[in-house]
C-alpha cells in the first residue's frame, strides 16, 4: 500500500478540504441513525485527503457535490434515498421546506440540461471563460466597496482596490473549493451580486467618461459663458476710440441683442488673475449701475479713493474715412429696444437726446480723463445709441 | 452501452474480488477498481458498496488508527464474503457465457 507522493495542490490544504467534505456528507445523511452514518463513513476523512493530495483538482471537481456524493452513498449502500426518508424533522426549518421545493425544481432543471447533447460542450466552454468571470466579480465587488470608501469616481485607491478584488478573486476561484453549505452560499451571493451590479457598473463607467470631460472643460480654463472674450482671453476693459482716433469715455455698449455689453460685474472672480486695480461701474443719473461703460474706472484696492479712468492703450488712433463721429441721426429703434427704452412710444422716434436725458449722462468723468475732450464724450455718450434698459 | 448500468450489476463481485487477497481502505478498493480497468466506477459507489456488503456480513472490517491524522477503515472478506464471491463468479460466467453468445456476430463459431 505504498502511496505515490503527490504533489499537493497549491493553496490546499488536503487534510482541511477532507475534513470539510466529508462533514458535509455527513451533514447529507444526519437523517440516518448515527451508527449507520459511521458505517457509510468512517475513515472517509484519510481517504479524501489521500484522493485531494494526489491531484490539484478540488474535490468538489473529482467527487462532485456532497449531497450527490452522499445520495449515490445511500443507493449503493441500499439505502432510501434522502427524499424518501421518513425524517422530515431533520430538515425543519422553515427556510429549508420552502425552498426544498425549488431546489427539487432546480435540479431537475440541471439534470434536464446535463441530458442534453450539447452540455458537455457548452460546460467546456463556459470552463474556459470561468477565470475571466472571477476576475470581472473581483473587480465588481471591489467597485462597490471603493465606492462605500471613496464615493464616485476615480481615484488611486479605487484602483487599486479594483485590481486587488480582481486578484483575491481569481485566487478564491482557483483553489477555493468549499464544501460547507454556507461557505458555498456565500461565494454563489457573491457571482449574484456581482451579476447584478455589472449593468450600474456598466452605466457608471460610461458616464464617468463624460464627467472626466465636463471636468475637463471647467477646470482647464475659465468659465466662458460669462464675461466679454477675445481671442480665448477674457476682455476685462474696453477702450473705444471716435472716428477720428480720440478716446472716448463714458460709452454704453450693447450687444445685437440689447444686452450691457460687461466685462466685468464686479464679481471678483470674473477678473482676469493678477488685476492690481478694482474696476468700478458708472453710476446713472437714477443711481443705477452701469458695467458696460467703458473704459471702466479703476480703483485702486483698498484705497478707497476716487475711480480713475485708466490710460488708454494708444494716445489716439487714426482717423476712419467716411464715418463722422457724433451721434447717429434719428435711430429706427428696434422693437426690442422700443419695448426696454420707451415706455411711451411716441417720444423715442421724435428727438434721440429726449430718451437720453433719463440716461446715462454722469458717467463722464472729465477731471480724470488724460486727454480733453469732455464735449466729445458728452455727444457720444447718450443718444445716439438706443438707450439700454432704463426702465 | 451505458457502462455504468453494468457496473452497478457487477460491483458487488468486483469489491469482494479486489479485497479476496488483500484487506483494503475504502479509497484502496477504489484504486484498486480502476487499475483493473473499471474506470468510471464512482468513490460514493464503492464507500457505499462496502458499507453494504459488511452490513451483509461478507465483509469484516477494522479501523487502523494514525499517528498523524484521522483513522482508517480497512474492509477484509470473511468466510460468508468467500461464499457470496464465488456464487456471484458462478453467476457471471454462466449470465456472460450466455450475453456473449447472443451478441456473438452471426457466423462466428465462438
Amino acid at each position: 500500500m505504498s502511496t505515490t507522493l503527490p504533489l499537493p495542490a497549491p493553496g490546499l490544504d488536503p487534510a482541511a478540504e477532507a475534513r470539510e467534505y466529508a462533514a458535509a456528507v455527513r451533514a447529507e445523511l444526519a437523517d440516518l441513525p448515527a451508527e449507520v452514518i459511521e458505517e457509510l463513513t468512517g475513515g472517509l476523512e484519510a481517504d479524501l485527503a489521500e484522493l485531494a493530495a494526489e491531484t490539484s483538482t478540488p474535490l468538489l471537481d473529482r467527487l462532485g457535490s456532497a449531497r450527490a456524493y452522499a445520495e449515490e452513498l445511500r443507493s449503493a449502500a441500499g439505502l432510501p434515498p434522502h427524499a424518501m426518508a421518513a425524517a422530515p424533522e431533520k430538515r425543519s426549518g422553515i427556510w429549508s421546506r420552502a425552498t426544498e421545493g425549488a431546489r427539487e425544481d432546480i435540479e431537475h432543471a440541471v439534470a434536464h440540461l446535463r441530458s442534453r447533447t450539447w452540455w458537455p460542450g457548452f460546460v467546456e466552454r463556459a470552463q474556459l471563460v470561468r477565470p475571466a468571470w472571477w476576475l470581472v466579480r473581483g473587480a465588481l465587488l471591489a467597485w462597490l466597496v471603493a465606492r462605500f470608501l471613496f464615493g464616485p469616481g476615480a481615484s488611486l485607491g479605487g484602483l487599486l482596490l479594483l485590481i486587488a478584488g480582481a486578484v483575491v478573486s481569481l485566487e478564491v476561484g482557483r483553489r477555493y473549493r468549499p464544501v460547507a453549505r454556507w461557505k458555498r452560499s456565500l461565494i454563489v451571493a457573491a457571482n449574484v451580486l456581482a451579476v447584478i451590479l455589472l449593468p450600474f457598473a456598466v452605466v457608471a463607467m460610461t458616464s464617468r467618461e463624460t464627467v472626466y470631460v465636463d471636468a475637463g472643460y471647467s477646470s482647464s480654463g475659465p468659465d466662458t459663458s460669462r464675461g466679454v472674450w477675445f481671442d480665448g482671453q477674457v476682455v476685462t476693459n474696453i477702450y473705444p476710440y471716435d472716428a477720428q482716433g480720440r478716446p472716448l469715455t463714458g460709452v454704453q455698449l450693447l450687444d445685437d441683442y440689447g444686452r450691457p455689453l460687461a466685462t466685468s460685474t464686479g464679481d471678483r472672480s470674473d477678473w482676469s488673475t493678477g488685476q492690481p486695480n478694482a474696476l468700478v461701474p458708472a453710476v446713472t443719473a437714477d443711481g443705477e449701475v452701469r458695467w458696460n461703460a467703458y473704459p471702466l474706472r479703476a480703483q485702486l484696492d483698498g484705497t478707497g479713493g476716487a475711480p480713475r479712468t485708466p490710460s488708454f492703450p494708444e494716445q489716439s488712433l487714426s482717423p476712419l474715412v467716411g464715418i463722422a463721429s457724433g451721434v447717429v441721426p434719428s435711430p429706427e429703434p428696434t422693437p426690442t429696444m422700443s419695448v426696454t427704452a420707451a415706455p411711451s412710444p411716441t417720444d423715442v422716434p421724435s428727438e434721440a437726446p429726449t430718451a437720453s436725458s433719463t440716461a446715462i449722462p454722469p458717467v463722464v468723468t472729465s477731471t480724470e480723463s488724460p486727454y480733453p475732450a469732455p464735449s466729445v464724450t458728452a455727444t457720444m455718450m447718450p443718444s445716439a445709441l438706443p438707450s439700454p434698459a432704463t426702465s | 452501452m451505458d457502462t455504468t448500468q453494468l457496473l452497478k450489476g457487477v460491483l458487488d463481485a468486483a469489491v469482494l474480488a479486489v479485497v479476496e487477497d488483500d484487506d483494503g481502505y475504502g479509497y484502496d478498493v477504489v484504486r484498486r477498481l480502476r487499475s483493473a480497468g473499471l474506470e468510471d466506477v464512482g468513490d460514493a459507489s464503492v464507500y457505499g458498496t462496502l458499507r453494504r456488503l459488511y452490513a451483509a456480513g461478507a465483509l469484516s472490517s477494522y479501523v487502523v488508527p494514525s499517528e498523524e491524522g484521522p483513522h482508517r477503515k480497512y474492509y477484509g472478506i470473511n468466510p460468508r464474503g468467500r461464499e457470496l464471491l464465488e456464487a456471484q463468479r458462478k453467476s457471471w460466467r454462466a449470465f456472460s457465457e450466455t450475453v456473449d453468445h447472443l451478441l456473438a456476430p452471426e457466423g462466428d463459431p465462438r
